[in-house]
């Protein structure tokens, strides 16, 4: 069943705006996520349902089944990850959803996705911490957990949405990733944007652009499952079809079954870098809510729930020009783009819903040439545009005037 | 097509494999080659899937598809193949450690979900791979690497665990009764839902020693001592001896599996455009 | 016709105020192309049962989804009230519930302030649960925030049956409290 014919959504705007195809719908951040999953091909999900991440649970339970897909409530977030590997190796594009505490239990089996190079989407709808702390309450303090959560040496995308509009676009984004690249990738979203309700346009469905893994097209004796191609990602065939083929959570070979050798270790967890870092263009996204052109008093870089408050305090600072960069990618880091915007600015304020994560990345590439302030909370409430404008006003007071 | 001969389905450019001289695994993997063949089951339509143990390591001799995963969680991995995939035969190969005692939990639930997969899991009553630690498995006053002193805790009976969990096809074998765990290996992966398959097995290197239970080749007469027919006279009244066990097909149900019951859900999902109003 | 509207819907849980606040912003999204916004209970502390819902309505992009500074207030507890009677400025508008509410007994709002019998209203429809609805109307009568009918519409559109026809009736009572119809 094509979603987009259905007519009886109780979300579906009942105007007619141009394309009979695109449409306007009112929805929350988590069925955003929903919607977008479904539309990038999504016809998987096995979760765990938790505090604020249980829409999507919820959406995904009714819609998939509908669009052929399946839903699957697995014991705890152990499982879920693992059903999601192993959904995703039989060629279904496969996700699950979560936060804080499950986000933690899924650790050792992203790493598999990682390792395996299995394509698959985690969303994270980040609470506030640590352990069950405030579970219905934001915060953007899991940046650092996923970047480094797992042990060993890895890389993986991680995307962050600010807007209801981004829950979907961005979840689109994450799957495509996930495909070109076989690898995770991490929807960092938070309470605020995973719970708020907004209009969203959801464009026709054949005007998404789409990303399908590459599969092979070797006679399936020569299929080599971790033999990479130029562009350092190795074709992924489906459990089931005419090649057969191991893949292990332990290091390996080209052919999937494990091997010792240090020269193959190495070489393998290099790539594990390369076939990103290799890509940025392709992965590092960033919106700057100013003209990128223009040479400002103070760059706000923000990502998630802190992007809207900080453009709201942007413009009310009547006499400093301020500029927000919304970091969309969180990692891979956007280094050349917050290299740029800092070097047409006189100082950088950093805030985050945390005690110090994104600012040390920001200090990181801007080095000691500019100031970079930070605004730090973690109480379980997001900023309020006020609380930006008194620190950029703290800011002015100590360097810009 | 020419039939699949069960060397067929192992590939034997691994071999030889890493198990020490005695232990049970490679009777184990040839009764699940000889239970493929006679099934003739496509190669490219099998998946094994497998954790971390000795046991874990037996996909690496296999010429089927394979996943191997973490510890305790190759249930779940397999559960999302069979989920997405219907269609595929998936095996699920762990050890007493990565079945029963880490991945315990999931064990109950892929029996309760009654998911169509086929579980084998061997137990050596100890974890053999790291040095022959206690596992849920391992029975009281047994000694282990982490028991010096004798197991202060209880073992599970696996087979009445998951009967009671709602499996739809629960057996156990030893690899000394090789013809009957093949056939019992063949009745599981045939069998709609979840099928277990306990295989009582001999881990000399580590169990035996220190229970002091003799060589390898004393290990497999006490399988065949110890193991009693669920179909015997003694089985029937219930009379067994100190230390026996029972082997043999203990649970036989029909239960409609998940992939069935699930697509009854999708049915009514599509058939109400998946929408509420 | 006013760019923005910053809306607060406030009282306390099981009133329904997130259902409200969902079909205002609906009302004014689907049936009037305006941008909109709802969120609950962040930015002033919660206490007690205290519950509201916000929705900002603007014919510009929504920077800040949340209320900074409200110009329409639903109060349908005291405490909520209270809350905002005294801080909300001249123009803005306070609409409060009779039913619970003895404005004599609180501090006087600088705000246009209006009380209807929202709960009774509801009572005596059987059901004190739409209040809500009944709200609703006084507000679109009241203010004409979004056009009566675009409401009516999204009632339409959520619920059906005999939740559409209660519904429905709750709102028309809300829309005559305040005069209109």
């Amino acid at each position: 069943m094509n979603i987009a014919n259905r007519s009886k959504d109780k979300n579906e705007s009942t105007v007619d705006r141009g394309s009979k195809e695109t449409r306007r719908l009112f929805l929350q951040g988590n069925e955003a996520i929903a919607e977008g999953a479904i539309a990038a091909g999504a016809r998987f999900y096995a979760g765990y349902p938790i505090t604020p991440s249980s829409e999507i649970a919820e959406a995904c339970a009714e819609k998939l089944p509908a669009v052929g897909g399946v839903y699957i409530q697995m014991e705890d977030e152990l499982g879920s990850i693992a059903a999601v590997i192993g959904a995703s190796l039989t060629g279904v594009k496969a996700f699950t959803a979560t936060s804080g505490p499950g986000f933690s239990l899924m650790q050792e089996n992203l790493g598999v996705a990682i390792l395996g190079e299995v394509p698959c989407v985690v969303v994270n709808v980040q609470r506030s911490g640590p352990s069950t702390g405030l579970a219905t309450r934001p915060a953007q303090a899991d940046v650092m957990q996923a970047r480094w959560g797992r042990h060993g040496d890895q890389h993986l995308i991680v995307l962050s949405p600010a807007t209801v509009q981004e829950c979907f676009d961005l979840t689109v984004t994450a799957f495509n990733l996930a495909e070109r690249f076989r690898a995770p990738v991490i929807l960092l979203a938070d309470e605020i944007v995973a719970h708020m309700r907004e209009n969203v346009t959801l464009p026709d469905p054949a005007q998404i652009k789409i990303v399908n893994r590459k599969k092979p097209a070797c006679p399936p004796e020569e299929y080599l499952p971790f033999k990479p191609d130029p562009d350092g990602v190795p074709p992924l065939a489906d459990y089931g079809s005419e090649y057969i083929f191991h893949v292990t959570s332990s290091m390996h070979g080209e052919r999937g079954y494990s091997q010792n050798d240090p020269a193959n270790a190495g070489a393998k967890i290099k790539r594990l870098f390369t076939k990103l870092d290799n890509h940025l263009d392709e992965i590092l996204l960033v919106k700057h809510h100013y003209n990128p052109a223009d040479e400002l008093d103070l760059l706000i870089v923000t990502f998630g729930c802190t992007t809207r408050p900080a453009r709201a305090a942007a413009l009310r600072t009547p006499n400093l020009k301020a500029g927000v960069l919304q970091l969309v990618t969180l990692w891979p880091f956007p280094d050349a783009f917050i290299a740029e915007a800092a070097q047409k600015a006189r100082a950088v304020l950093v805030p985050e819903l945390n005690l110090g994560q994104v600012i040390r990345e920001v200090q990181r590439v801007v080095g000691k040439e500019k100031p970079v302030f930070g605004l730090h909370k973690s109480n379980g409430l997001g900023f309020l545009p006020a609380e930006i404008s008194a620190r950029i006003e703290e800011v002015a007071n100590q360097c810009l005037r | 097509m020419p039939a699949l001969s069960w060397r067929e389905y192992l590939d034997e450019k691994m071999l030889p494999h890493l198990w020490c001289p005695g232990c049970g695994n490679g009777i184990a993997l040839g009764a699940l080659t000889r239970a493929l063949a006679e099934l003739q089951l496509p190669r490219n339509k099998v998946v094994v899937v497998t954790g971390i143990g000795c046991w874990g390591k037996a996909d690496d001799y296999l010429a089927t598809s394979a996943l191997h995963g973490t510890h305790g969680r190759a249930l779940a991995f397999a559960t999302g193949v069979k989920a997405a995939r219907p269609e595929l035969t998936v095996i699920v190969l762990m050890g007493d450690g990565d079945g029963a005692t880490i991945g315990g939990n999931h064990l109950i639930h892929a029996a309760r979900r009654n998911i169509d997969l086929t579980a084998v899991v061997l137990n050596n009553q100890n974890y053999g791979m790291t040095g022959g630690q206690v596992s849920a498995t391992t029975p009281v006053d047994a000694v282990t690497s982490t028991t010096r002193y004798g197991n202060p805790e209880r073992d599970f009976d696996l087979c009445r665990l998951v009967d009671a969990a709602g499996a739809n096809y629960v057996a156990r074998g030893t690899v000394y009764h090789v013809p009957q765990l093949d056939r019992l290996i063949r009745d599981g992966i045939t069998k709609k839902g979840f099928s277990f398959i306990e295989v009582i097995s001999p881990c000399p290197t580590h169990f035996g020693r220190r229970n002091k239970l003799g060589s390898a080749v004393e290990m497999m007469k006490a399988l065949k001592t110890r193991a009693v027919n669920v179909n015997s006279p003694a089985a029937k009244t219930g009379e067994l001896p100190a230390g026996a066990f029972l082997i043999g097909k203990l649970a036989d149900r029909d239960d409609p599996d998940f992939t069935a019951r699930y697509a009854a859900v999708q049915q009514k999902a599509q058939a109400k455009g998946g929408f509420s109003s | 016709m006013k760019e923005t509207w910053q809306v607060v819907l406030a009282g306390e849980g099981g009133q329904g105020l997130i259902v409200a606040g969902i079909l205002l912003a609906e009302a004014a999204s689907l049936c009037e192309g305006k941008n909109a916004a709802q969120t609950q209970s962040y930015g002033i502390a919660t206490r007690g049962g205290f519950t509201k819902s916000e929705v900002v309505i603007s014919t510009e992009e929504i920077v800040y989804p949340g209320v900074e500074e409200p110009d329409l207030v639903l109060a349908l507890t005291p405490e909520a009230y209270e809350l905002y009677a005294r801080s909300l400025p001249p123009e803005a508008v306070l609409i409060y519930d009779t039913s619970l509410i003895d404005a004599d007994q609180m501090e006087k709002s600088k705000a246009r302030t209006f009380g209807f019998p929202f709960t009774d209203t509801a009572r005596e429809l059987g059901r004190v649960g739409v209040a809500n609805l009944v709200s609703l109307g006084a507000i679109v009568a009241t203010t004409g925030i979004v056009g009566a009918e675009s409401l009516e519409k999204t009632i339409r559109h959520r619920f059906s049956g005999n939740a559409a026809e209660l519904n429905l009736n709750a709102y028309h009572r809300g829309l005559a409290l305040a005069g209109k119809e």
